[in-house]
Parts: C-alpha cells; sequence; structure tokens
C-alpha cells in the first residue's frame, strides 16, 4: 500500500501546516485532524458509523457556501471530500461494498449499509455540481474529478465477472445529469453555456469514446422527462449545457475498428453494445430530437443550426426524424437568420435522404426580406439560393418572381448586398433567357396605358406577374453611389456576353473590405477640387450661401 | 499539196486568218483563226507556217515502241514533234555554250591587249562627227607646230622644242628647265579639255607617256632623300637667323628697361576727373542698360471682359466636372496639383496679388484689428519682390500640432486666422529653401487643427469657417498632403464607427470633404471613401436592435450631408431611404398600427415594433421656430420629445429633398411608395404641428400618380444584332482548274503574278547557270583526259622509238661482235 501511505503522509504534512496558521472553523464544522482521526477510525477500527457524521457535514458546508466564498471552510470541504473519496476508494478496493454469496447475512446488512452511504456521496457530490455557489469553487471541480475517478475505479471492482466488460453507468448517468443541470455559468451570446464545470468536462468528454456513448445512451427518456417538468428557462440552460459538451465534434466514425481504437476514460475495453454502430446512431437520434423540441432561444436555434447539418445529421440513425424541427426553425419570422441556416440542412435533408419539401420555392420565396441583405449569413443564402434556382426547367413566372424582388430589396439594401444582388440577376438572366423581357419589352414600352402588374405581397412567385413587369430598380441602381455597383449595374443595358459571374467574388464584401480596397488605391492625380465657393460650412445670420444648411456646430 | 510552194505558202496564211478577207463566215466553224482567238499569236502562227515550209530544218526520229518520257515537266511521246523541238533546241543550246567556252578558253591567261586611246572614243556625248572634226583639227595644229620646228625665223627654241615633242630624257625622267614650264603646259591642257572632258591628242599621247612612266622604287627614295635634305638646310638656316636676333634684343634689353623706370607716372586716372553729378549719372546710364526693358503692360481689363473671362474659366469647370462625374477620366486632364511644380514659381506674383490667402476683406480686417504687426507685414510683403526677407520672421512654423495649439493659447481667437495667413504667407515656399516641406507640414496639421477645434464643446464657428477658407485656398497647392491627411482621417474614423463611438469632429469631417472636393465624380479618391463610412453609419442603425436617439441624429445629419454631396450627380443612395423610413418608424407614435400596410412596400424592415424612441401619442407640439438644430445637439443624447420632434421635422425634410432629387429615377415609385404609407400615419399625429408632413405627402402623392402614368417598361437591350461566326468551307461557283487566281483585288493579283514571274525567272537562271557550270566542268574533264591521252601516247611513242633503236643498235652491236669475233 505504498501509494496510500504517501498520500497519508502528504495529507499529515498539509494537516500540520494547517495547524500553524490559527484559523476559525465554524463551531460545528470539523477541523482537519477530527477529519483525519475519523477517516482514520474507518480504516482501522472499521468504524463505519464515522462515515454519517462526515456526510452530514456536507449539509453545512453547502449552507455556507451558497451564501458566501469562505475560503477556510472551501479548504476543509476540499480535505473532506478528498479523504472520503480515498476512504470509500479503498472500501471499494477491498470489496467491501460488494456482496458476495457466501456472505452472512449481518456482512450483506453492512454492505447494503455501506453502498447506502457511497451512493449517498456520489449523490452530495452531484449535488454540489448542480448548486450555484457565491462564487466559483474549486470544490465542484475537485468533486467532478472524484467522481469521475470513481467511475475508474468502479469499472474495475464492481464487475461481474473477471473477464467481464463493465461500465458503471448508473454513477455516470448521475454526474451527467447533474452536469447538464447545472445551475453555474450564463448562456452565451451564441446559445452555449459558460459554466466552468461543464468547460472542465468538456476536455475530457471530447477525448474519451465510453464518456461519448454513455451520455447519449438511454438519455432521450431523462430529457423527455426534463421537458415535461423543468420551467423554459431551466431547459434552456439545460440545452446551453448539452450544446456545450455536443457541439464539438464527436469520436464516433462509420469505420468499426476504428471506433474500437478509440480511447477510453476507464482505460480498457467496453461492453460491445458501445461499438454497435446502429445502437449509439438511434441513442443519438433519440437525445437530439427530445432536446431540440426543448423551448430554445433564437441564438441557441442560430449555432445549433450551424451545426446541425455538417456534425449531427451525419450521425443520426433517421435524419429525415430531424425535418419536423427544420421546419419549425424554417417558418420562425423572428429572426431571419434562423430560416437561411435552417434552409442548410434541408438542403442536406433533400440531397441525401430524399426528402420532398412541399411549396419549396413559395418558402424560399417568402425568405427575400429586406433584412436579407443586411444580415450576416447571407452569403450563405445566396450561395443556396443559387444552387436552387440553376434549374433551367423552372417556370419564368417564378425565376422573374426572384429577380423582381431582389431588385425591389436592393432598393433599400447595403452596398455589400447590391453587390450580390446585381450578379445574381445577371447570372439567373443569362440563365432564362424567358425572363429578359423585363429588361427588354419593346411591345410594353410601346403601349398607350402600361401599369406594373406585378404584385409585391403576393406569397406564390407563380402569381406574382413579375414576368410582365420591369426592372427600373436596376436602371437606377445603375447611378448607385458607388462607382463599382454603377459600373457593374450597367451591365444590364448591355448586351450580354459575359457567360456568368462567378457569384463567390461578390458575396463576402462589406463596408470594411469596400472601404480597404479603397484605402490601398495609388492616385496618379490630384484630387479633384470643388469649385463651387461657399461661404459658410454651417448655417449663419447672414443670407450668404452655406454648405450644410440647417446645421450649426 | 498541190501548187507551188508560192501557192502554198498564200494558202497557208489564208487559212490562219493572217491575209484576205478575214470576216468571212464559215459553215463549220470549228477552227479559229489566229485573228479572232488571238492577235498576239500571230508572231507564233508565222512561226509555225515558216517551220512547217522549211521542210530541212526537220528532223525526224521514227521510234519501234511507243514510249513517252517525261520532257520539261510534261509527258512527250517519244519521237514526236514536241520531242524533236526539244532534242533540236538542247543540241543548240550545247553548241553556243561550247563556242562561248572555247571562246572564254582562248582568252584565258591573256592579258593586255589594245587600248583604244584615240580622241573622244570613250567620250558618249560627242557625235561621230565631232569626234572626226576634232580629230582633224588636232593633226592639224600638230603638223602645223611639228613644221616649225625647221622654220629657221622661230628664235624661240625651247618652245618649238616642247611642242614639237622632243624631251629630253635622263634615266626615264625628263629633263624640264622650270616649274613654270610644267604649269604653263598643264594650264594649256586644262584649257584644251574644256569642261569634264579631257581631249588628248593621239600624238602627244605618245609624246607625253615617256614621261608620265611609273617610277622605279630607287628613284623615289633618291628623290625622297634630296628633297629631305633640303628641307632640313632651310631649317637650320632658319633656326640660326632666330637666334642671332634674339641675342641682339637681349642685349638692347637693360637699356630700354632703364627708358622704362625715368618716365613719370600721371598721379589720378583720367575719368576721375568727372563730378559727382557725372558719375551718378554714369551710374543711372549703367543701370539702365542693365534694366530689364519695358514692355507694353497688359491693358487693364475692362469689367464686362473679367466678367466673360471668368464666365468661361467657370464654364470648363462646369465641363471637366461633367466630364469627371460620368467617369470619363483621362489622365492628360489639366491637373491642379501639378501647378505645384510648374506654375507655382513661375506664378507667384500674382498669388501675392489674388492670392490664395488673403481675401480682400479678411486682409482689411486683418489689418485693423493688429495694426502693430500689419505694418511689419508690408516690410515683408514689399521684400518679397527680389531679395529674401532680412529679418527673422515674426511667426514660426508649427511642425506638430501640439506646437501650433500651444502658439495659439497666447493668441485671441479672433486674430488667430490673421496669424495662419501670416505663417502661410512668410513661409511661402518660393521664400527659402524647405519651405515647401514646411508647408506641407502646416497644412496637415491645419487641417487636424480645424477638426480638433469642431470638436470642443463649445467650438467658435467663426474661427472654423475662418480657417476651412484658409484650408480651401491652400488645398490647390498642396492637394496631395491634404489628400494624405484626409485619408489618415477616414481610417481614424473607420475605427471610431467600429466602436460606434463617433465624433463631432467627425460629422463636421464630412462638411469638410464636400467643402473641399468635387463630390459629383463618378470616382474620387476621397469622396468615395468618405461616401462609404457614411454609408456605414447609415446602415448601422438598420443593423442594430436597440437603437439611440443618437444614432437617429447623427444619421440624420450624415443623410443631409451625403444629400448634399450628391446634388450634382444625383447618385442614388439605397442606404438613405432605408435609414429613412427605420428613423420614421423608430420615432412616429403607434407604429405597429400601420404593420399590415407597411409591410409590403418598405424597404427597412418587416417587422414593426414599438420602441421605446416613439413619440407618444398624446404628445402636443407646436409649430417650430426654426428649423436649424446643431451639430452639439446630436451627441447629448437627448430623448425628450421636443427633441425627437426637431428630428422628425428634419427626416420630413430629408425625403422632400432625397424624393426631389432623384425625380429622374425609374425605380422613384416603389420608394415614394414606401414613403406615403409611412407619411399617411404620421400625418394623423402632425397634421397641425408640423404642416410640412401634409405638404410633403400630398406632393409625394402627385409625384406617384405622374411617374405611374409616364413609367414604360424597360428596353434596355437595343443591341446591333450580332453575326454568329461561321465556318463553312468556301466555295468557288466558277472553279476553272487553269485560273491561277480567284483574287478579287486587281493589284494584289498582278503583284502576286510578278513574284511568282520573278520567282520563276531566277529559277530558271539558276538551272542555266549550273547547266553552264556543269558543261565547263565536262569539258574541263574532258581536256584534262585528252591532255593526258596525249602525253601517254606521246611518251609511248618516244619510249617505242627509243627501244627500236635501241633494239636497232644491239644488233648492230651482236653484228659487229659476231663480226670481229668471226675475224
Amino acid at each position: 500500500m505504498a501509494p496510500k501511505r504517501k498520500l497519508e503522509n502528504s495529507k499529515s504534512s498539509k494537516a500540520k501546516a494547517r495547524k500553524n496558521d490559527p484559523k476559525v472553523v465554524k463551531p460545528d464544522l470539523l477541523t482537519t485532524e477530527q477529519i483525519h482521526s475519523l477517516i482514520d477510525e474507518v480504516h482501522k477500527s472499521s468504524k463505519f458509523n464515522n462515515l454519517v457524521e462526515l456526510l452530514n457535514q456536507y449539509r453545512i458546508i453547502k449552507a455556507t457556501l451558497v451564501l458566501s466564498n469562505d475560503e477556510k471552510t472551501e479548504i476543509s470541504a476540499r480535505q473532506l471530500t478528498f479523504s472520503l473519496f480515498k476512504c470509500f476508494s479503498n472500501l471499494i478496493k477491498e470489496g467491501k461494498l460488494v456482496a458476495k454469496k457466501s456472505d452472512d447475512d449481518n456482512r450483506k446488512l453492512l454492505v447494503k449499509w455501506l453502498v447506502n452511504k457511497y451512493n449517498t456521496f456520489v449523490d452530495t457530490s452531484c449535488d454540489f455540481i448542480v448548486s450555484k455557489f457565491a462564487e466559483e469553487t474549486s470544490l465542484q471541480l475537485d468533486m467532478l474529478e472524484i467522481l469521475l475517478n470513481l467511475i475508474k475505479i468502479e469499472s474495475q471492482h464492481f464487475k461481474s465477472g473477471s473477464n467481464d466488460l463493465f461500465f458503471p453507468n448508473t454513477t455516470y448517468r448521475k454526474i451527467v445529469e447533474s452536469l447538464l443541470l447545472s445551475e453555474n455559468g450564463d448562456i452565451l451570446s451564441d446559445g452555449s453555456s459558460d459554466n466552468f464545470i461543464v468547460l472542465e468536462f468538456v476536455d475530457k468528454f471530447k477525448k474519451h469514446w465510453d464518456l461519448q456513448f454513455y451520455f447519449f445512451n438511454n438519455f432521450g427518456e431523462v430529457l423527455e422527462d426534463w421537458k415535461n417538468t423543468k420551467t423554459d428557462s431551466q431547459l434552456r440552460a439545460i440545452f446551453a449545457n448539452f450544446l456545450t459538451l455536443t457541439r464539438n465534434e464527436l469520436l464516433f466514425t462509420q469505420d468499426a475498428e476504428e471506433l474500437e481504437n478509440q480511447s477510453t476514460w476507464i482505460q480498457r475495453k467496453l461492453p460491445s453494445i458501445a461499438y454497435k454502430q446502429s445502437t449509439f446512431k438511434t441513442q443519438y437520434q433519440k437525445a437530439f430530437l427530445q432536446v431540440l423540441s426543448y423551448p430554445l432561444q433564437l441564438s441557441q436555434y442560430k449555432s445549433i443550426l450551424l451545426i446541425l447539418h455538417k456534425r449531427i445529421i451525419p450521425n443520426m440513425a433517421q435524419p429525415q426524424s430531424i425535418m419536423d424541427f427544420l421546419t419549425d426553425c424554417y417558418d420562425i419570422s423572428d429572426d431571419p437568420a434562423i430560416p437561411i441556416l435552417a434552409l442548410n440542412s434541408l438542403y442536406e435533408l433533400m440531397r441525401k435522404y430524399n426528402l420532398e419539401y412541399p411549396d419549396f420555392y413559395t418558402k424560399l420565396y417568402s425568405l427575400l426580406t429586406p433584412e436579407l441583405l443586411y444580415i450576416r449569413y447571407r452569403s450563405r443564402f445566396f450561395r443556396l439560393c443559387d444552387l436552387f434556382l440553376t434549374s433551367t426547367h423552372l417556370s419564368s413566372n417564378l425565376v422573374a418572381s426572384f429577380i423582381k424582388k431582389l431588385a425591389r430589396l436592393s432598393l433599400g439594401a447595403s452596398a455589400s448586398g447590391v453587390v450580390i444582388v446585381i450578379p445574381f440577376i445577371y447570372n439567373l438572366l443569362k440563365r432564362h433567357p424567358t425572363c429578359m423581357i423585363m429588361l427588354h419589352n419593346i411591345e410594353g414600352s410601346k403601349a398607350e396605358d402600361y401599369s406594373d402588374p406585378y404584385d409585391y405581397n403576393e406569397k406564390d412567385p407563380l402569381k406574382t406577374n413579375a414576368v410582365r413587369s420591369s426592372l427600373w430598380e436596376l436602371e437606377t441602381l445603375m447611378s448607385h453611389y458607388h462607382p463599382n455597383i454603377a459600373t457593374l449595374a450597367k451591365v444590364f443595358g448591355e448586351p450580354f456576353r459575359k457567360h456568368s459571374y462567378n457569384m463567390e467574388d461578390f458575396l463576402d464584401w462589406s463596408y470594411l473590405t469596400l472601404l480597404d480596397s479603397e484605402k490601398t488605391r495609388k492616385y496618379k492625380t490630384a484630387a479633384a477640387l470643388e469649385y463651387e465657393e461657399f461661404d459658410h460650412l454651417f448655417a449663419a445670420d447672414d443670407d450668404k450661401k452655406v454648405y450644410a444648411e440647417g446645421w450649426s456646430l | 499539196m498541190a501548187g507551188s510552194q508560192l501557192k502554198q505558202l498564200k494558202e497557208a496564211l489564208k487559212s490562219k486568218g493572217l491575209i484576205g478577207q478575214t470576216n468571212v463566215k464559215k459553215k463549220n466553224k470549228k477552227q479559229k483563226t489566229a485573228s479572232e482567238t488571238r492577235r498576239n499569236d500571230k508572231e507564233q502562227v508565222i512561226g509555225d507556217i515558216r517551220t512547217q515550209f522549211n521542210q530541212f530544218d526537220q528532223r525526224i526520229n521514227r521510234t519501234k515502241h511507243d514510249v513517252s518520257i517525261i520532257q520539261g515537266g510534261k509527258f512527250v511521246k517519244l519521237g514526236s514533234k514536241q520531242h524533236n523541238e526539244a532534242v533540236r533546241t538542247h543540241s543548240t543550246v550545247q553548241k553556243t555554250m561550247k563556242l562561248q567556252y572555247e571562246l572564254e578558253k582562248k582568252g584565258h591567261g591573256k592579258t593586255g591587249g589594245l587600248v583604244d586611246r584615240r580622241f573622244g572614243e570613250n567620250n558618249k556625248h560627242l557625235s561621230a562627227e565631232e569626234k572626226m572634226l576634232e580629230r582633224f583639227t588636232r593633226e592639224r595644229q600638230a603638223s602645223s607646230k611639228r613644221g616649225n620646228m625647221f622654220s629657221i625665223e622661230s628664235d624661240d627654241d625651247n618652245d618649238d622644242f616642247e611642242a614639237g615633242g622632243f624631251t629630253l630624257t635622263h634615266g626615264g625622267r625628263a629633263l624640264t628647265l622650270g616649274d613654270g614650264d610644267e604649269a604653263a603646259l598643264s594650264d594649256e591642257e586644262t584649257s584644251l579639255g574644256a569642261g569634264k572632258t579631257r581631249y588628248v591628242d593621239e600624238d602627244q599621247m605618245e609624246e607625253e607617256g615617256q614621261p608620265a612612266r611609273k617610277k622605279t622604287k630607287k628613284e623615289v627614295m633618291k628623290e625622297v632623300i634630296a628633297k629631305s635634305k633640303f628641307y632640313k638646310h632651310q631649317r637650320q638656316t632658319e633656326f640660326k637667323k632666330t637666334q642671332d636676333d634674339i641675342e641682339d634684343l637681349d642685349e638692347d634689353f637693360g637699356d630700354v628697361m632703364q627708358e622704362m623706370y625715368n618716365v613719370k607716372q600721371p598721379t589720378a586716372p583720367k575719368f576721375s576727373t568727372k563730378t559727382q553729378e557725372e558719375i551718378d549719372y554714369d551710374n543711372k546710364v549703367r543701370e539702365l542698360t542693365y534694366d530689364r526693358r519695358s514692355v507694353p503692360a497688359d491693358r487693364t481689363k475692362t469689367d464686362e471682359e473679367l466678367k466673360k473671362e471668368h464666365e468661361e474659366k467657370m464654364k470648363k469647370l462646369e465641363a471637366d466636372r461633367l466630364r469627371r462625374m460620368t467617369g470619363f477620366v483621362d489622365d492628360d486632364r489639366d491637373a491642379e496639383g501639378d501647378d505645384l511644380d510648374d506654375d507655382f514659381w513661375a506664378g507667384s506674383d500674382e498669388n501675392d496679388e489674388d492670392g490664395f490667402a488673403i481675401k480682400e476683406s479678411d486682409a482689411e480686417e486683418s489689418n485693423e484689428e493688429n495694426s502693430s504687426s500689419g505694418e511689419e507685414e508690408e516690410a515683408t510683403t514689399k521684400n518679397f519682390g527680389r531679395t529674401l526677407p532680412v529679418k527673422k520672421p515674426q511667426v514660426s512654423i508649427p511642425s506638430n500640432h501640439q506646437e501650433f495649439v500651444k502658439a495659439l493659447v497666447e493668441i485671441e481667437a479672433d486674430r488667430q486666422p490673421a496669424y495662419v495667413k501670416k505663417i502661410v504667407e512668410v513661409y511661402k515656399p518660393n521664400l527659402a529653401e524647405g519651405n515647401k516641406d514646411k508647408m506641407n507640414i502646416f497644412v496637415g496639421i491645419l487641417f487636424e487643427h480645424l477638426l480638433f477645434l469642431s470638436n470642443q464643446d463649445e467650438p467658435n464657428s467663426i474661427l472654423i469657417e475662418q480657417l476651412a477658407d484658409i484650408i480651401k485656398r491652400l488645398s490647390e497647392s498642396y492637394n496631395q498632403v491634404l489628400v494624405e491627411n484626409v485619408r489618415e482621417e477616414i481610417n481614424n474614423i473607420q475605427d471610431r464607427i467600429a466602436d460606434s463611438s463617433l465624433l463631432k469632429r467627425d460629422l463636421v469631417f464630412f462638411v469638410l470633404v464636400g467643402f473641399l472636393f468635387s463630390t459629383s465624380d463618378h470616382y474620387h479618391l476621397i469622396v468615395t471613401p468618405t461616401v462609404i463610412l457614411m454609408n456605414e453609419i447609415l446602415s448601422t442603425l438598420v443593423y442594430s436592435d436597440e437603437a439611440t436617439i443618437n444614432q437617429i441624429s447623427q444619421g440624420v445629419f450624415t443623410a443631409d450631408i451625403l444629400l448634399t454631396y450628391q446634388r450634382y450627380s444625383k447618385r442614388f443612395v439605397p442606404e438613405i431611404v432605408n435609414f429613412l423610413q427605420k428613423a420614421l418608424l423608430l420615432l412616429i407614435p403607434e407604429p405597429t398600427k400601420i404593420a399590415q400596410d407597411v409591410r409590403g412596400s418598405i424597404f427597412s424592415t418587416s417587422t414593426i415594433f414599438n420602441s421605446k424612441l416613439n413619440i407618444s401619442k398624446s404628445e402636443k407640439f407646436s409649430t417650430l421656430e426654426s428649423t436649424e438644430m446643431s451639430i452639439s445637439q446630436l451627441f447629448a443624447g437627448d430623448e425628450s420629445s421636443q427633441f425627437k420632434f426637431q428630428l422628425l421635422n428634419k427626416i420630413i425634410a430629408l425625403i422632400d429633398k432625397s424624393t426631389s432629387l432623384w425625380k429622374e429615377k425609374s425605380a422613384l415609385i416603389e420608394v415614394v411608395e414606401s414613403f406615403i404609407v409611412i407619411l399617411k400615419h404620421a400625418v394623423k399625429y402632425f397634421a397641425t404641428s408640423l404642416p410640412q408632413t401634409t405638404n410633403l405627402l400630398n406632393k409625394l402623392v402627385k409625384i406617384q400618380n405622374n411617374l405611374l402614368k409616364e413609367r414604360k417598361p424597360l428596353a434596355l437591350q437595343h443591341h446591333r444584332a450580332l453575326a454568329i461566326a461561321t465556318f463553312a468551307p468556301k466555295f468557288e461557283e466558277n472553279f476553272n482548274p487553269d485560273k491561277k487566281s480567284y483574287d478579287v483585288n486587281r493589284e494584289r493579283q498582278e503583284m502576286n503574278k510578278i513574284q511568282n514571274q520573278l520567282k520563276k525567272e531566277r529559277k530558271a537562271a539558276l538551272k542555266d547557270i549550273r547547266q553552264e557550270s556543269r558543261f565547263v566542268a565536262g569539258q574541263q574533264i574532258e581536256e584534262k583526259k585528252s591532255m593526258y591521252d596525249a602525253y601517254h601516247k606521246k611518251m609511248a611513242h618516244i619510249v617505242n622509238s627509243i627501244s627500236t633503236i635501241e633494239g636497232a643498235e644491239k644488233n648492230e652491236y651482236e653484228k659487229e661482235k659476231k663480226q670481229r669475233k668471226n675475224k
């Protein structure tokens, strides 16, 4: 028992150090020496009743820490926790927590009692992880580590046969639940949580396959229970923790052999169920469908949608089942970004899993809102929209509606939005020459009484009559204030010789990049000056010429 | 063939159509006569007839088998007429070549020959008769002179000897009596041979040929030696003579110097006798001579002319502006910045007058204000004419902004512009070296200072205006440095926009850019990035969910300036439309009421919500007295409804301004429509307090109705139809295998033809040359062969004869021996 002795030594040295500083421990809190002596008694003289007293300590500790961050209490609590961990791990290693068939009744009773105490210890630790203290304490981190270490020990000693593969599922489930329920931390702007315990756990979580597998295994039911019992804000917090844990790529691969070689936390092979592709996929899907049905924040929608099509859908057994969620997202109109992000995953489902989406183009058309040209994810949308409108078999009514609406929106769009719209429309016109009538309508221009038949508010792109309208908006854009955009817009007045524009060159502009390209411009000639003379910059009392009329300094 | 030769000939000529009736109509016109087909063939036809009749020239080869060979690139039947023809020509060629060769061989290795030097033989300018005549006279003259030789009366013997052609020679050299005679002779010769032609008589030639004989080397050397000896002697005597002269002079030198010393010098120079007046006069005269010649001064222009000139200048500037607006900027436009290099130095006098710093009114002000320094200023400006100011300048140019601020602290605000002007005056680049760099820095400082002033809590607007005026005047000369400063400021503002911490100076900066630079250009180095910045400010309101009153008010100001920028070019700014709508929706009471109506038409947003900024509907306002707002207000964050009301008033004015600016735009209907929806709602609350709203609404409705009537579908694609490129093979309709060229271009065809001919000729010539040289080589080999043959034959013959003789001798010897034995 060399390591144990060493530990005890270090403990005693610590205790000595503790002795030197005059500390004031609350009357009902045990001192370090007391703890040590109690633990020693458990070991040496099997005074298991001491455990009760020790475990009761936690109640006092929790009450203190919730109110204020008392450093001394925390230190002694850490001491206590560590000692208890040592104590329990020793008991486990000695086999005192497992009932054998040969044991007599008394012995069985003792084992049962000890198991009960052990469970109390685990539950208390979990409870500490869940509860929010006045300040973040390393006690909670310690407890997480101890719990995880207990899993290691359990996996070794709790198995029924020496050759069995065993993972302590129940204990791990408790840890996971407490982690998700943990009230620490806040929901960040990207929808995830900054819970320090969860973040600590993520480091281990992302490296070990067993933690990942048993996280999702049979988790769906728990999540469902929570959904029925918890309040909305609690569910959002749970989701934030969940997202923080699962947003990284999992170790899961389609390659069974590679999967078996993934490192595990318990450092030995897992039961064969952990390597079954279908089991994991089903469980994973269950968990996700459940968690996605929670009432989420808009930011959480965004962040889950951002990773959905790349990281999550491939791991699901039946990706079609996520469609309900996507459809809901697609219909959210509070934030224009969410439907656009959902579009990405929808496309993935349509492409790979043959999803049929009714009135897809109507929905797509409804996404063309004034905000579209201002939001950050517009390039994502236009990439996909370009793809959806590629087919030359689309009705010209439909394409014309898209063209007309985009042109209309560009009248109030930012420069970066207009930059996208112009080549986009050019490509559409090139691909669907029947829509050229919107630029060149000779009969219409000769007609006596002409009124614009386009219905801006019509939701169905097939019924907007856009094809009989004209693109005056683009003509107006030919005099856009930005010289390059104005020149770009002038292509509509020139022969359509260019095959198509490469959209990638136009998607990611912003005022910043526009300005950057101006900064680097070399000047050959002097900047032209205003020759018109103004007598005043700002409004003055006399009647002379003023530049900024109606304003004074 | 019947009849005599003559008859046959006649017949033949007639049948070919060369004699007799040519226009006889034949019954079966199979063969065309020569005259009918080609007149040029006449010669050929005649030639044919001739050969036909000359039966003896024809050679007929009869061949057993029908064999065709290729001759001259054509299939020719062996023994046919054509073949014979070719063979014959070949043999003739061979014969001529042989002849030629023989001739050359004969002449080979033979030089010299008779040179015909008879008078005028080689002169082409003389006709045969002239030649004869001239020769005759010459002969006669010569003979008459020869006759004189023996005449006793003649006393001039020498002449006679000469004329007679008897010259005495020694060693091949003619013995002449002197150079003079020879010259005379040559004179006579030149006079005889008038002009270029030189007439030489046959007889004379023979006589003169003797002395003109080429000298031998020995003779030449002798002559050279003799000459050099003669010259050497001459030089020696000359040298000796000069030496003697020098010696004589040296002897006399002492005496001469003595004399010189004895002469008394005059006490004063002669011109010193002049009086002071005279000296002054002289000086004046000298000055006058060096003075610049007076030139007629430019006529003082009349007011009308000045006005016209100004108008023209304005017209030119306007034309330039228009050109830049449409984007047609070429590099050779008169760049104002370049004036710094060329005109700045030369035209500095002009600058003094209507200069870039002093406006008359300003100058007066400054004179009044600081009379003490005004005098000094005058003193220095007087000196500017030609010399540098001797005094140390009273003002010192700052090297950075802090220094400048420090210097200005001591000066009252009223006098600061005068101070700045003085710095500009004193540090004109043409006054001292390095001033230009200093001024460059100073202009930057001035620009910075202006913005610095405007950023203060209570900016002195008069001072700022005056400084802006100075910068405007300097901007022409210091364009580049100003541009650099402005660019830097743009970067700073960009950072401030990112932090959403705009300053007052940034808004003033926008005004200043519009004040200084031409904002109507299609592309402008400064204005384009500034406009981007302004739009970025406008769109931040659209991006942000929680708009503040500051954002709105600053945006209103920016939009106003942006519209002022576009007062000429009338460019469309989508951000302004969007901004105005959003701002309106944020300010008017109860925007959610119109949410349904608005959704379909406005560009700003599809969701409308009540914000904390909306003016409450119960609030009552009295009409505004003044619409003027100050920039400081925009940063106060004042959320009082009175301020919002003022902003609303501004926004309505801006809508008015923008719609009248864009009245030409075809999509204005949509823009106007979106405003109408919101304004209709706004009118309910502000009809009395803000009558402009009602007016604007009516105006917009009117505009919309008019535009709706006028607007027609676009027809932008009126382009010339483009031909599709085809690659079909070219098909010649009148193809003729004999035709060489189908070129339509007559000239080119001719050219090609000639080139082709030239090529052919060259080939033929080369072929001939080769043939000839081959022939010559063959001949030479043959000759050599025959020569060797002859030699061997000869040798064999000799050997034979020797052996015969030997044999005979041997026999003889044997015989003799036998005989002796027998004896």
